[in-house]
């Protein structure tokens, strides 16, 4: 079966740890897990990662399930500085403010 | 936390709540909706990973995939077999993981759907139907749009834009062309698919050029002055390819307006050129079901609401990947999967009561300008309000006048793309 991405855990996980929000992509989900059969924002947006970023290694591309959220982040701000860098997560992390980095770091974190 | 421990509660949890007798009506809603009938035009980048994510959003609906053709033969990475790097066997992924994911297949080709009744008819004679229908259907060639050029000209002069027989036939002509041949290629006019696509064709057959007939030479006529990564690919081209391509812009008589196949001749408006072996690219539109659906335009391509990717045309009709109109994201195997796992997200939504949600979606195509160093371009969109735009100061190309090694590593980053694409849409 895949499992592309779990969708039913973040929305609540993350605002009760009082992180900031993510503009439109957030939203608080407050039914019970049963009736949630449908991705949040957060996991939509996060959708745009899997295709490169398997579960597992790849020879030069890295998985991000199960890393924590303070080393994702950390990289994700370096990827994110105007004018450095050569690969294409330079180029695409710039596009996303520093909060959808933190909810897109938490929100891998968690996919054990 | 896994799907299936997700999916096992839930059946427990809906089993529970069935087998006592106060059931709440958004419970009910809830059950209801997740037996769906979703229907999927094509079983390519877009469409199988639309089934597949369709399937896990809502494991109760019933998916049924429409493809005619039981193996799929992927273009990412088919420029290496044009140029001697891959076999097209690599190429090629089947509907196993569908299967296995309860996905039914009904291997056939939709001739006609009917948007009022909700149906979709197969050339078979079944009809399905359906709540939500999704169209992935690709692209299908314009062989009205230049001159001399219909399916007999293809077996000629190959398009190999489909992949498949039509890549294997263009190596094969390149393999039995003699040491001092011309090769000519015709590019189109914007839009089509995978824009830096035919660079990279050309960057590798140049390469397979200098190392096996080196007498031998590229031309490429082009019906643009700009294309993607283009500065990219014109220092490649210089520091690789000096004395074996040569590229012909649109303002440089470059705009091929006929051609001739039984004498492999491409006629701009001032000159014509004879080629030993001829690639020409034609214009194309969306795959032609769209048409008979009703959700192409005058375009020949299919408006959507982008946070949705409902069809502007039909009411319950998706369309996804290189069909759709869909600038500034370009006509990719990255988008079309993409588009689909954010589409299946917003049905998925869209059929437990709730909108589709506008998000930020991004883009990467990585191009081979040899057999191992690759240059990138990257995007990053946002989908409001049923409109697609670019996220300002982000995206871009490759630096210029990089390292071998940084050319090296978006070479081995793309081999990692493609494993990882091709699983998400095949499992
Ligand atoms: C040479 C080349 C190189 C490329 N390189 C890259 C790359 O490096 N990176 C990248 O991201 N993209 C690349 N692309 C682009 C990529 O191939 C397309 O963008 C992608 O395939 C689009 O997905 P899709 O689902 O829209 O269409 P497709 O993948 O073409 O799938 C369409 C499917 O629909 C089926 N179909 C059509 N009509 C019907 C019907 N009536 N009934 C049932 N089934 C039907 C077809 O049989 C087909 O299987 C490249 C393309 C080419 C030509």
């Amino acid at each position: 079966m895949l499992r592309p991405i779990s969708f039913l855990i973040i929305a609540g996980a993350l605002f009760q740890s009082g992180c900031s929000t993510l503009s439109v992509d957030a939203e608080v989900d407050t039914r019970p897990a049963s009736e949630r059969n449908y991705p949040n924002g957060l996991a939509v947006s996060a959708l745009s990662c899997t295709g490169c970023h398997a579960d597992t290694a790849g020879q030069s591309i890295p998985s991000l399930a199960g890393r924590s959220a303070d080393q994702l982040l950390a990289s994700l701000r370096v990827y994110g500085q105007p004018d450095t860098g050569t690969t294409v997560m330079h180029r695409i992390a710039r596009g996303y403010t520093d909060e959808q980095l933190t909810a897109l770091a938490d929100y891998f974190a968690e996919q054990a | 936390m896994a799907l299936d421990t997700n999916l096992l509660s839930r059946r427990k949890l809906l089993a529970a709540i069935a087998s006592v007798t106060l059931i709440s009506a958004s419970d009910l809603k809830a059950f209801a909706q997740t037996r769906a009938k979703v229907v999927v035009i094509g079983g390519g980048f877009g469409g199988a990973t639309a089934a597949r994510f369709i399937k896990s959003y809502l494991p109760n609906a019933h998916v049924t995939l429409v493809e005619p053709n039981p193996i799929f033969t992927a273009c990412p990475f088919s420029n290496l077999v044009i140029g001697g790097q891959r076999s097209i066997a690599d190429q090629e992924f089947g509907y196993r993981g569908l299967v296995g994911d309860s996905i039914e297949i009904a291997q056939a080709l939709a001739t006609d759907v009917d948007s009022q009744a909700r149906t979709v008819t197969l050339d078979n004679g079944s009809v399905l139907r359906y709540d939500r229908l999704i169209m992935s259907p690709g692209i299908s060639i314009r062989w009205d749009a230049l001159e001399g050029y219909d399916r007999a000209a293809a077996e000629l002069m190959p398009h190999a834009w489909k992949a498949g027989a039509q890549t294997v036939l263009l190596r094969r002509q390149l393999e039995a062309m003699e040491n001092g041949g011309t090769v000519v290629m015709s590019a189109p006019a914007a839009p089509f698919r995978c824009p830096p696509g035919p660079y990279e064709r050309a960057s590798l057959i140049a390469n397979y050029l200098k190392t096996e007939k080196p007498a031998s030479k590229l031309i490429i006529l082009d019906s643009k002055d700009t294309f993607s990564k283009m500065p990219l690919f014109q220092e490649a081209w210089a520091e690789h390819y000096p004395d074996h391509l040569e590229w012909r812009g649109a303002s440089n008589d470059g705009r091929v307006n006929r051609v001739a196949a039984d004498t492999k001749t491409l006629y701009t408006d001032f000159d014509e050129i004879r080629a030993d072996v001829a690639n020409v690219i034609p214009p194309q539109k969306a795959g032609d079901i769209a048409e008979r659906a009703g959700v192409a335009d005058a375009t020949g391509w299919c408006p959507i609401n982008a946070t949705s990717f409902e069809s502007t045309r039909q009411p319950n009709i998706h369309v996804i990947g290189d069909a759709t109109i869909a600038n500034p994201m370009p006509k990719s195997a990255f988008s079309a999967n993409l588009q689909a796992k954010v589409c299946a997200a917003s049905i998925a939504r869209l059929l437990s009561g709730n909108d589709a949600l506008p998000t930020t979606l991004a883009n990467t195509c990585y191009s081979f300008i040899t057999s191992d160093r690759a240059v990138s371009i990257a995007g990053v969109y946002r989908n409001d309000d049923g409109a697609f735009s670019s996220v300002d100061g982000a995206g871009g190309i490759s630096p210029l006048a990089a390292d071998a090694s940084i050319r090296e590593a978006e070479a081995l980053q793309a081999e990692d793309w493609f494993r990882t694409i091709t699983s998400e849409a095949f499992g």
